[in-house]
């Protein structure tokens, strides 16, 4: 079961870039609070906890127990942007949730052992998506979803019907949609080049 | 060298290159990246020489994703040429790059190797670059 984060959320009077900035230079960064066919309200949030909130692997599936001016709400962050070059956090979308109704969330893939095409036969593992939507209640969404790739040769390749069955979530996405596949690296089909090119030259005994 | 296969006009304007790239600056492909910390015009020579870098320093392992391309053609005039008598020829193509755009992406080496191909690439650049990757624990 996942754990609730307690998130004080403060309902900000000003609008506008300006009053943004001096928001952010005091530490805390804008958000809005929407759903649930509620008015939607802008208001202020500490910068550092939701960092550090956002900054971990599946941080954007973290249940929000909301303190302060949305007291007793549950949220999750469902969008947020950062600056392209400092990387700090300029706004945050929180949208209010019911425990007890599913949502639809994306959740991270992560690739257990190493594959025998990785392994043996000079292959590299490429991840074409990093994540697969899943349908759960707030509370049962996982950290992540390992899928076992050790059998995996090149040009094999896991894909979304693949990831295993669980009583907690059921699948949202196509199930043919390719999460991760084994390629055979430039350098393992060259010397393949190589190699079949010094049989051709050595030439079929006569 | 990379270029347009066809263009509708064969020169431009200069243009400004104000602002940070508010797109195109996350880490959308690969594992590691390099990301402009300035603007400049990076030319087609330029991305073709940090490729190669990239290429060889990662020894043909991995893959790796170019996130910019020269769509811009510079013109120039002959050297010793007066003014005027109307706009030079088009000289060579540049990619526009803004503070914050992720040029290269590359997946399947390790950190150590990937890092060291980005700062063998930057050599090739003429600005500053940072080196970004997915297991940073960022917001990235």
């Amino acid at each position: 079961m996942q754990r609730q984060i307690q998130m004080e959320v403060a309902e900000r009077p000003e609008r506008g870039k300006n009053a943004a900035r001096r928001l952010r230079a005091s530490g805390k960064v804008p958000a809005i609070v929407y759903g649930l066919m509620d008015e939607p309200k802008s208001v202020a949030i500490d910068t550092r906890a939701i960092t550090k909130v956002l900054s971990e692997p599946s941080g954007r599936n973290r249940v929000f127990q909301l303190t302060g001016d949305e007291s007793g709400r549950h949220a999750m962050a469902v969008d947020y942007q950062i600056d392209p070059v400092r990387h700090t956090l300029l706004h945050v979308d929180l949208r209010r949730i019911d425990l007890d109704a599913p949502v639809r969330v994306s959740v991270p893939i992560a690739s257990v052992g190493t594959a025998f095409g990785v392994k043996n036969e000079g292959g590299f593992e490429e991840m074409v998506n990093r994540e697969v939507h899943v349908r759960c209640l707030p509370l049962d969404i996982p950290d992540h979803i390992d899928v076992d790739i050790s059998a995996l040769r090149v040009g094999e390749a896991i894909r979304a019907g693949d990831i295993p069955a669980s009583d907690k979530y059921e699948l949202a996405d196509d199930e043919h949609k390719l999460l991760l596949h084994i390629m055979a690296s430039r350098a393992s089909t060259a010397e393949a080049a190589e190699e079949e090119s010094e049989e051709a030259e050595a030439g079929p005994d006569v | 060298m990379l270029m347009p296969k066809k263009t509708r006009y064969r020169k431009m304007q200069r243009g400004r290159r104000r602002g940070k790239a508010w797109r195109g600056s996350g880490l959308d492909f690969g594992d590691f990246g390099m990301k402009a910390l300035e603007a400049a015009w990076i030319t087609d020579r330029q991305i073709e020489a940090a490729r190669i870098a990239i290429s060889r320093s990662v020894k043909r392992g991995g893959k790796l994703w170019i996130r910019i391309f020269p769509d811009k053609a510079i013109s120039k005039k002959p050297a010793e040429t007066r003014m005027g008598k109307g706009k030079g020829a088009p000289d060579q193509w540049v990619a526009v790059v803004k503070p914050g755009r992720m040029m290269f992406e590359v997946e399947g080496v390790d950190e150590a190797v990937a890092r060291r191909a980005m700062e063998l690439a930057a050599q090739k650049l003429p600005i500053p670059v940072r080196f970004v990757s997915r297991f940073d624990g960022g917001l990235l």
